[in-house]
């Protein structure tokens, strides 16, 4: 503002100095002292730090633009709308009274044609002030939105830092229960089991001359507390394996979560029907189908929001993708779609892509024990 | 013996994929069925069986004869009803069928008898010297299936022969295509209306974006989507404690009852309909209706392809 205000100045002093040199019939070399002392004072103002002396430096001008005009020269009084400006508008809020302010020096001035000149310079000056105030205090106010978005953007960063870390130290922190888990269940069943046995069958080895018939016995023992021991490790395996079903659509469910948080998008999934019937690589098709028109929604649908919808029916398994875009009439085959179609194919599958309403694709499979 | 066999057949319009990749087998003796939503592919693939149009890929067999390089024995052996009406308006119905018999190398007194039995057999034998532009839209649909068969072509495809006519002249040419079947030609139905095709056709396709997704019977492609079938009973009042009995009657899956409406789950090939009724009756329920709810092929293509067939 008041660099700005500077600029005005030093256009409106050309003015006034080209027309004080045109009007007066021997310009006077002392009209140049005037001038560079009113160019000093003006320099005063920028240098002080405390408002209270600025505003002196105002009106100390004021006092010397007046004096001028009444003994030097009337057209100093074309220099008073700016500085009346400044002084105003640091002391009233509302624009009306400043115009007043600016007003007060038609009453003083003497030359019909300074007039209306100084009237014309006074409204150009306070409107060009107005919209410059305005426009400074609007860069204002987003300079400190932007400050204030920058450091929540900031503490976001650290919290997904954090987040991301923890996530990290969970899994691992599973991960180490789990393994405690299983080596715990492996020594106090499979290996118990497998040093009794080892025992029998040492004794066996012993009595094997001495006593034929207990060391039969023996041996006996220890087969069984093996067969035991494998049937042990068996459903241990069987109990520590996850069902596929239960992987596959929470995977699926994760996947498609995480698009949606990464795009923007309203993202919904469903399920219905015996969804253990549906084998690992048919999970494998859906996911990476899935994927694909996910991609393919975010890159050309303009859609606010995208469904996901598997079904196991009758024979087939069905998976939907659709979203509420903008579809498309005629559907040309890109790399996307005839790579989905390529490995549906390979288990007899079809994808049927329809952009009537939004855009759907459509995953069909059969079902294998059907 | 396939008296239409299809494979790999693609036709594509510049960008456009109006057939993707079909394969299709239509044995002898079929009323094979079309069962597609508007612009599926279902009159593509028939222009490119009559060969009008030329395939982008994939070739089409008649008889185990394939059309490209034996076309005047294709031709000789299909008879098209087209869906828009192929007849002349300023010859007589006579006329018609002999103009169409003679393109097909009949002549003489055979060309003069097999259009009189053409006509005889759409019932316009009466109408024989009469112009069509008389006629009504269902008799000149009548004409169009004459004018197709006076040759006594193996295969009949007929591309929508009911749009927009009279139930009368429908029941009659649904009458005529089970007669032609009867009499031993293979036939190929195509249109939109479900119970049409649901009550003549011995095996359906449903084609959607010119690629067929099921095909079978009725029956299979009701299967494909589910084995369960609905059975609603109306009761005089609530009776919430008959769903336990119920239950444990063969082939009952799920037992709601909601206010005096009693909604039963059940498999469709456990005939249990009169068991469940006399399980009401014996513990004094008043029944007020039953109404038991089959899927039917709507039902199918609506599951499959998530739109209504006359979207």
């Amino acid at each position: 503002m008041e660099l700005w205000n500077l600029g005005n100045k030093l256009i409106l002093l050309l003015f006034v100095v080209v027309a004080a040199y045109f009007r007066t019939a021997d310009p006077s070399p002392w009209f140049v002292v005037f001038f560079l002392i009113y160019v000093a004072l003006n320099l005063i103002e920028p240098l002080l730090k405390p408002i209270y002396l600025k505003r002196a430096a105002v009106i100390t001008l004021i006092a010397y633009l007046l004096f001028c005009t009444f003994y030097v020269q009337s057209d100093f009084v074309l220099l008073l709308a700016l500085s009346l400006y400044e002084l105003a508008s640091a002391y009233f809020r509302k624009r009306i009274p400043v115009l007043v302010v600016m007003a007060v020096p038609l009453l003083i001035i003497d030359q019909q044609n300074l007039f209306p000149l100084y009237a014309f310079i006074a409204l150009l000056v306070f409107f060009n002030g107005n919209y410059a105030h305005r426009y400074t205090n609007k860069i204002l106010r987003q300079d400190q939105q932007l400050d204030k978005m920058r450091n929540d953007q900031e503490k976001l960063t650290k919290r997904l830092h954090e987040n991301q870390e923890f996530i990290r130290a969970s899994e691992y922190t599973y991960k180490l229960e789990e393994r405690n888990r299983l080596s715990q269940v492996l020594h106090d069943g499979v290996g118990h089991s497998m040093t009794g046995a080892l025992i029998q069958m040492e004794a066996a080895k012993v009595m094997l001359r001495s006593d034929l018939g207990a060391a039969e016995t023996l041996l006996q023992n220890a087969i069984g507390i093996s067969k035991e021991a494998i049937e042990q490790i068996r459903l241990t395996l069987k109990n520590i394996k996850p069902p596929v079903q239960q992987l596959g659509i929470h995977r699926l469910k994760a996947g498609v979560e995480a698009f949606g948080s990464k795009s923007g998008l309203r993202t919904t999934v469903v399920h219905d029907g015996e969804m253990e019937r549906i084998t690992p690589l048919q999970w494998k098709i859906i996911q990476d189908n899935v994927t694909e028109a996910l991609t393919n929604t975010a890159k050309y649908a303009s859609a606010s929001a995208v469904h996901v919808e598997v079904r196991v029916l009758g024979k087939l398994i069905k998976a939907v993708v659709s979203d509420d875009g903008r579809g498309e009439a005629k559907i040309v085959k890109g790399l996307g779609l005839l790579g989905m179609e390529e490995r549906t194919a390979a288990v007899n599958g079809t994808i049927i892509a329809d952009g009537t309403r939004g855009f759907s694709v459509t995953t069909l499979m059969p079902l294998e024990d059907a | 013996m396939n008296v239409l066999d299809i494979r790999g057949l693609s036709k594509k319009f510049g960008d456009f994929i109006a057939v993707d990749n079909m394969s299709l087998t239509v044995g002898e003796g079929e009323i094979f069925g079309f069962l597609g939503s508007n612009g599926a592919g279902k009159s593509t693939t028939i222009n490119l069986v009559a060969s009008l149009l030329r395939p982008s890929s994939g070739e089409i067999n008649i008889l185990d004869k394939n059309i490209a390089k034996h076309s005047r024995f294709a031709k000789m052996n299909l008879g098209i009803v087209p869906q828009d009406l192929a007849i002349y308006e300023d010859m007589t119905a006579f006329e018609n069928v002999k103009f169409f018999a003679g393109l097909y190398g009949l002549r003489g007194e055979e060309l003069k008898e097999r259009t009189e039995e053409a006509l005889k057999f759409v019932g316009l034998e009466d109408k024989a010297k009469s112009f069509p532009k008389n006629f009504s839209g269902g008799m000149k649909r009548r004409l169009n299936i004459a004018c197709a068969i006076a040759h006594r072509p193996k295969l009949i495809i007929m591309d929508e022969p009911t749009v927009g006519i009279d139930p009368q002249s429908r029941i009659y040419i649904l009458a005529s295509v089970r007669k032609l079947n009867e009499m031993g030609c293979t036939i190929i139905y195509t249109s939109h209306y479900m119970e049409e095709v649901e009550e003549i056709c011995s095996r359906i396709a449903i084609i959607d974006h010119g690629k067929i997704i099921a095909d079978g019977t009725k029956e299979q492609l009701i299967a494909t989507i589910t084995d369960l079938k609905d059975i609603r009973i109306e009761l005089k009042r609530g009776e919430p404690d008959l769903a336990l009995s119920l239950k444990n009657i063969p082939g009952v899956r799920d037992v709601s009852v909601e206010d005096n409406m009693l909604r039963i789950s059940s498999d469709m090939a456990v005939d249990n309909l009169s068991q469940i009724l006399k399980v009401l009756i014996d513990s004094g329920a008043d029944i007020r209706s039953v109404e038991e709810q089959e899927p039917n092929l709507e039902t199918v293509f609506l599951t499959l392809t998530g739109r209504n067939l006359r979207d």
